[in-house]
């Protein structure tokens, strides 16, 4: 039918029944807000052809469905508070958006509107860095925000965002934040000589004193990844090599607690690989790790072919699970039979299942993003 | 491999850091200070540059091959490179695109050249100061550590302490012959 044709019929339609305005209702335009009991993953992505324009996705953990984003400006970092119903994200934004004089703040999201609700000056000394947990933190009672700096030289900005007070402490050769789990005023750092830095703060802000420990691994011959996990009362860190250092940063000097290899004999030339290379079940003491084979110097990074399941309580490998292409992985924090992981290669967020078995298999996934480094699923 | 003069480098790059900050502290001012740094580094000829990871869908560097070109990934001072590359941007494998600058500070890598059998010490300068240029991602990672070792880690922006601090691509400007053991 000829257009003109159906509009002049369509037209006269109307004109024969009067009835059809008066049954008609125009819809209203709203906002959608997210559901406060939706648990979410969230999904930090910096963008990289197009820097300035980082985002943080917000997915349902049920279905992986997009339900929204947060604006992450150049090279921000996100660590998000649900016991407040926040997620904080700190960026740098220029004043003519690629030039100009360089802000760094930290925004304040409301994470069910989406909203920027408060915005918090800081240092221009923020590592403009990919978005690692460990750059981000919060104190154990999250009252403070911890930031990693570099200009080149490397200090930590302690933060309190609700009186916006600040201090800085020098941290030359460290890098890595992690905040102690039962002292909220405490936080540690990994240094280049292979020891471990604490910090222990006034409560005041005024102050920092570091006390540095003795050399607890080898940053030439095994490094360790700056990603790291705890368990109930220790943190969990993972070397390049495959060994899982498990240390107290309870007191004023990190100690080691043990170490444990997780590459068994028949597995030569396995290794842990990417950039949130492993996840732990705190409660159960299992870690979850994307090993990649054929290690060689600068493999660290690589993709997953497996995820192997390590029982840190009983010191042995439960399983290995194929699981191709993946760099980052995080365990829900409301299900711990779920994992959340990225997969670059083919530029998907994953979600996994594992069985009592401690055996891992892909559930669903949803084409997302295009550089997208930091998954987490805190709620 | 170079991991003597790696290890000097990383002496001299904490040394450079804890003296920045201390300056930093004294009020003299955090411009002086990276001034500081940016000499030490740039006229000790080594350091690093760049930026993130570039985790996506970046070819990870593999064992560099002799016939590759400066527009490929696979080419062999890239063995420590994560970023976008200059020559694929307008510019050239060492130099930078029209309008962008050089990184003052920068991040090193080692790699070897097939073609003359030699170790060649590259620092990786970001170009900074115009927006990111998205073309020919690569990421290698040969030698690379995290943070704590800054000198030798490439998922920062190496543009950090240039007055414009946008990155757009990274350049591999060969700096020396590394020693061999």
């Amino acid at each position: 039918m000829r257009s003109s044709s159906f509009i002049s019929l369509l037209g006269l339609a109307l004109m024969l029944r009067p009835c059809a305005a008066a049954e008609f209702k125009p819809e209203a335009t709203s906002s959608s807000t997210i559901p406060a009991t939706m648990n979410r993953v969230y999904v930090a992505d910096p963008a990289l052809p197009h820097m300035v324009d980082g985002r943080v996705y917000v997915l349902d953990a049920s279905d992986l469905s997009l339900k929204g984003m947060l604006e992450a400006g150049f090279a921000g970092m996100m660590v998000a508070a649900p016991d407040k119903h926040r997620v904080y994200v700190a960026t740098t934004f220029y004043e003519r958006l690629t030039r100009g004089k360089r802000t760094d703040v930290i925004q304040v999201f409301d994470d069910q509107t989406l909203k920027v609700i408060d915005e918090i000056p800081i240092l221009t000394r923020r590592a403009q860095a990919l978005g690692y947990r460990s750059l981000f933190q919060r104190s154990s009672d999250g009252r403070l925000l911890f930031i990693q700096n570099a200009t080149p030289a490397t200090s930590v900005s302690i933060v309190d965002p609700d009186s916006k007070r600040q201090l800085e402490a020098p941290a030359p050769g460290c890098f890595g934040i992690y905040p102690a789990l039962s002292t909220p005023l405490r936080f540690s750092t990994l240094c280049g000589d292979g020891t471990v830095g604490t910090y222990t703060i006034t409560a005041n802000l005024r102050s920092a004193d570091r006390k540095v420990s003795g050399k607890l691994f080898d940053a030439g011959a095994d490094p360790l990844f700056i990603h790291a996990e705890h368990d109930q009362d220790s943190y969990i860190f993972l070397s390049f090599k495959g060994k899982l250092l498990r240390a107290s940063l309870e007191g004023e000097r990190a100690t080691a607690i043990e170490t444990l290899d997780i590459i068994p004999a028949d597995a030569t030339g396995w290794a842990p690989g990417g950039y949130q290379p492993f996840a732990v079940d705190a409660k159960a003491k299992i870690a979850y790790i994307l090993m990649h084979s054929d290690d060689k110097d600068g493999a660290h990074k690589n993709p997953s072919a497996e995820i192997w399941s390590y029982d840190i309580g009983n010191k042995r490998l439960l399983a290995r699970s194929p699981a191709a292409n993946l760099t980052s992985l995080t365990l829900s924090a409301v299900d711990p039979t779920v994992l959340f992981a990225i997969n670059p290669v083919d530029q998907k967020i994953e979600r996994l299942t594992i069985d009592a078995t401690g055996k891992v298999s892909r559930s669903a996934d949803i084409k997302l993003g295009e550089t997208a480094a930091l998954v987490e699923a805190p709620r | 491999m170079s991991d003597i003069i790696i290890d000097r480098l990383m002496a001299a790059f904490d040394r450079a850091a804890e003296l920045a900050f201390r300056r930093s502290a004294q009020s003299i001012g955090r411009r002086s200070a990276l001034s500081g740094i940016g000499k030490l580094l740039v006229g000790g000829a080594l350091l690093p540059v760049l930026p993130f990871d570039r985790s996506g869908q970046a070819h990870a560097q593999g064992a560099s091959k002799p016939d590759a070109n400066e527009a490929s990934c696979d080419y062999w001072r890239y063995c420590a490179l994560d970023g976008f590359l200059c020559s694929c941007c307008g510019g050239s494998v060492s130099s930078c695109p029209p309008g962008a600058e050089p990184s003052k500070v920068t991040w090193v890598g080692t790699c070897h050249n097939p073609v003359d059998g030699k170790d060649y010490l590259v620092s990786y300068n970001d170009c900074c100061g115009k927006t990111t240029c998205g073309r020919c991602l690569c990421n290698g990672n040969v030698g690379e550590r995290p943070g704590y070792r800054m000198g030798v880690h490439n998922d920062i922006n190496w543009c950090m302490a240039n007055t414009q601090s946008m990155y757009h691509c990274t350049v591999s400007v060969l700096v020396g012959v590394a020693d061999k053991k």
